[in-house]
């Protein structure tokens, strides 16, 4: 059976009127990459930073590694690896100097952190950048020294916050792939974002917090499990009617259609031939019909249709 | 250590181009000051002018006067011409040329002296002005002679006897029981002030700002070094650094003593100390506002030239107007400056009164550091 390494009981944190965090529970495993989901201000930030005892609560306990976390709890943060979202470094020093200074607060036998800092500059692929000035380097390839420097004491449990906020595509995948590889070393991964796309690529459990609480919690596919829509169709297609849009409604396991004119969108919840079906309803009534797609949910759907609301905004 | 070797190693490349500047300039000025002040504190020169004659009366008395002035002047020979008179002058070749007019001697024994000379001149500049009021003692002391009954060949002579009479020149040195403390090294002591308050309000705060900044904080608070020992170690860091400053800049003003500081210079020594703990916790209360390096920048020149200019530091006490005294004595320089003012000034030296002031620049060091907690604990109560 897998260790719990985080215990969050009933944590409530207010500011002033402001219930940040709502009675939150959340338990991690061993092993896990647990994924916090959530717009802005759903709450995210602050349930790390009480996690971190950065900030004081209201309510609740925290356990991490089977101990109660307090500020004075050195010897589990020192097992903690925190990857902020703003990349901290000191820009008069160099990439090698900035990992060698942060590994230095956990480590401080010289040796064992030269080759800690080693290890973490060739996990990051900053062998090249190793005497550059934070400066001179890329918005991706900074991003890349912020991991570094929060993992190089090679933690048992590493906080991620957003981490690949205004990262282009290619850095994101690159980091992305970094996290899985550290859970795959053996690290217990914590990661929040509003991304869910990445959330979905990457974690293994998955909370979902809007306003201070946690509404749902599980594996991405039990969370999928959770909404009534199965699978969304999408056809473009002009000309029908009410007649053909009625019909199609009305198929199995159909259950709500919108047609704009232009783009017609069923929505289904259970059934394996829905696509074929609908399809069918076109061909009898000879139409013809372009570009036809099926979408399974996304955490998006679920997080719509739990609080009635998109998870973010259209970018 | 390792934050303590970091605060120097972010110190050294991020801020070592304003500690080298401000510091060559300052050393720069010093030698300048030092090497200049020394030959003209000492030294008294008379202003020989060069004066053209012409002489239409010819007389014994009228050539004896040219004898007398030439002895401390240079006589210079023109052609009476006019347009090479005026060349002259302008070209400022002599800078007066004076006519005894024919009649002087006869004039002068009957007292009648409103129109003895003709002086032309093109600039009235001082030595200038100095041969009018030669000439007009010159004539008052061969009137006063004859009035006494002389005749004019002795009312010359002795006239110009009793002028030949030279004042002799003496430096009042105010440390006469004291050969340790010399005007040079002290005003190197009162500069020192100023560039103390700039170099340290310039790093001092900005590396502070930056290893508290918040996300640097966070990382900090949230590794396994104790958040006391953290501020433990840069506080560490600044007081070396302090230290360091203040070190350096009592080595170079070892030059300026010949040699190890003795006697009253222990006071001035203390005194620079205290003024650069005095400086550090200006730039400590600085950094608890999250300002950025331009805002640092302006703000160091706003204090170390405001503070220097107001507390005598560039212009002596003595000379600023009593309102401006009054305020400054809200000012740790103005303290800074006091000390040194008496241990120049020997013959008034307090070592009791020194004591006092020295308490008092103690006294904003720790109003400053006060501030600093509070200011902190209201800022970690609201953040």
């Amino acid at each position: 059976m897998e260790n719990t390494i985080i215990k969050i009981s009933n944590l409530v944190k207010r500011y002033g009127d402001l219930v940040a965090l709502d009675h939150l529970d959340i338990e991690i495993k061993e092993g896990d990459i647990f994924g916090l989901l959530g717009p802005n201000g759903s709450g995210k930030t602050t349930t790390i930073n009480c996690l971190l005892s950065l900030l004081t609560f209201d309510k609740g306990s925290i356990e991490i590694f089977g101990k109660e976390m307090t500020p004075e709890s050195y010897d589990i943060k020192k097992q903690i690896g925190v990857i902020m979202q703003n990349v901290a470094v000191f820009e008069e020093l160099s990439v090698y100097e900035n990992i060698d200074y942060f590994c230095g607060l956990y480590i401080r036998d010289k040796a064992e952190r030269k080759r800690l800092v080693e290890e973490a500059v060739a996990f990051t692929g900053l062998e090249d950048f190793k005497k550059f000035s934070p400066k001179k380097l890329s918005g991706g390839l900074l991003r890349r020294l912020n991991i570094a420097c929060g993992i190089a004491h090679k933690p048992k449990l590493i906080i991620l916050d957003e981490p690949t906020v205004a990262v282009d595509p290619q850095s994101r995948n690159k980091i992305l792939e970094g996290i899985e590889e550290l859970n795959r070393n053996g690290a217990t991964i914590i990661y929040t974002s509003h991304y869910m796309e990445e959330v979905e690529q990457i974690c293994t459990r998955i909370a979902i917090m809007d306003k201070g609480k946690k509404i749902a919690e599980g594996t991405k596919e039990e969370l999928k499990r959770m909404i009534k829509n199965t699978e969304t169709i999408n056809i473009e297609v002009l000309g029908l009617d009410e007649k053909i849009t009625g019909e199609i409604s009305s198929l199995p396991h159909v259950y709500n259609s919108e047609y704009d004119g232009s783009k017609l969108t069923v929505y289904c919840s259970g059934g394996k031939h829905n696509l074929i079906r609908v399809l069918d309803v076109l061909q009898k009534n000879d139409i013809a019909f372009g570009r036809v797609y099926s979408e399974l949910p996304t955490l998006n759907d679920v997080f719509l249709e739990i609080t009635g609301k998109a998870l973010r905004d259209k970018e | 250590m390792q934050v303590f070797k970091v605060f120097f190693k972010v110190l050294w490349k991020g801020h070592k181009v304003p500690i080298i500047i401000y510091t060559v300039i300052f050393l720069v000025l010093a030698f300048m000051f030092a090497y200049m002040g020394s030959d003209g504190e000492k030294m008294f020169e008379q202003t020989e002018l060069n004066i053209c004659f012409f002489d239409e009366d010819n007389s014994a008395e009228s050539r004896s006067l040219i004898d007398f002035i030439g002895e401390n002047n240079n006589v210079v020979s023109l052609e009476n011409d006019n347009d090479v008179i005026i060349d002259a002058l302008y070209y400022k070749r002599v800078d007066c040329v004076l006519t005894i007019k024919k009649g002087y001697s006869e004039n002068l024994a009957s007292g009648n002296t409103d129109k003895l000379f003709e002086m032309r001149k093109m600039h009235s500049g001082y030595s200038e002005i100095l041969m009018d009021i030669f000439l007009e003692k010159y004539i008052s002391a061969v009137s006063a002679y004859i009035s006494a009954g002389e005749n004019l060949s002795d009312a010359v002579k002795n006239t110009e006897t009793a002028l030949s009479e030279k004042a002799e020149i003496n430096f009042a040195d105010f440390n006469e029981n004291d050969s340790s403390v010399n005007y040079t090294v002290m005003i190197y002591f009162r500069y020192l002030s100023y560039i103390l308050l700039a170099v340290l309000i310039n790093t001092l705060s900005d590396i502070i700002i930056e290893m508290n900044k918040k996300d640097m904080r966070f990382r900090t608070d949230c590794s396994g070094i104790r958040s006391s020992e953290y501020t433990f170690l840069i506080f560490a860091g600044s007081i070396v650094f302090v230290l360091l400053i203040w070190f350096v800049f009592m080595l170079v003003g070892m030059y300026f003593t010949d040699g190890i500081y003795s006697g009253k210079m222990w006071f001035a020594v203390l005194n620079s100390l205290i003024f650069a703990v005095v400086s550090a916790a200006i730039a400590i209360f600085i950094s608890c506002f999250s300002i950025g390096g331009n805002v640092i920048t302006f703000m160091t020149q706003i204090i170390s030239l405001g503070m220097s200019f107001l507390c005598g530091v560039f212009v002596d006490q003595s000379l600023l107007s009593e309102g401006v005294l009054n305020a400054s004595r809200f000012l740790p320089a103005y303290w800074y400056v006091k000390v040194n003012d008496i241990i120049l000034n020997g013959s008034a030296f307090d070592a009791s009164e020194i004591i006092s002031y020295l308490f008092i620049e103690c006294g904003f060091a720790g109003v400053f550091i006060l501030l600093t907690i509070l200011l902190r604990k209201y800022k970690y109560k609201f953040s």
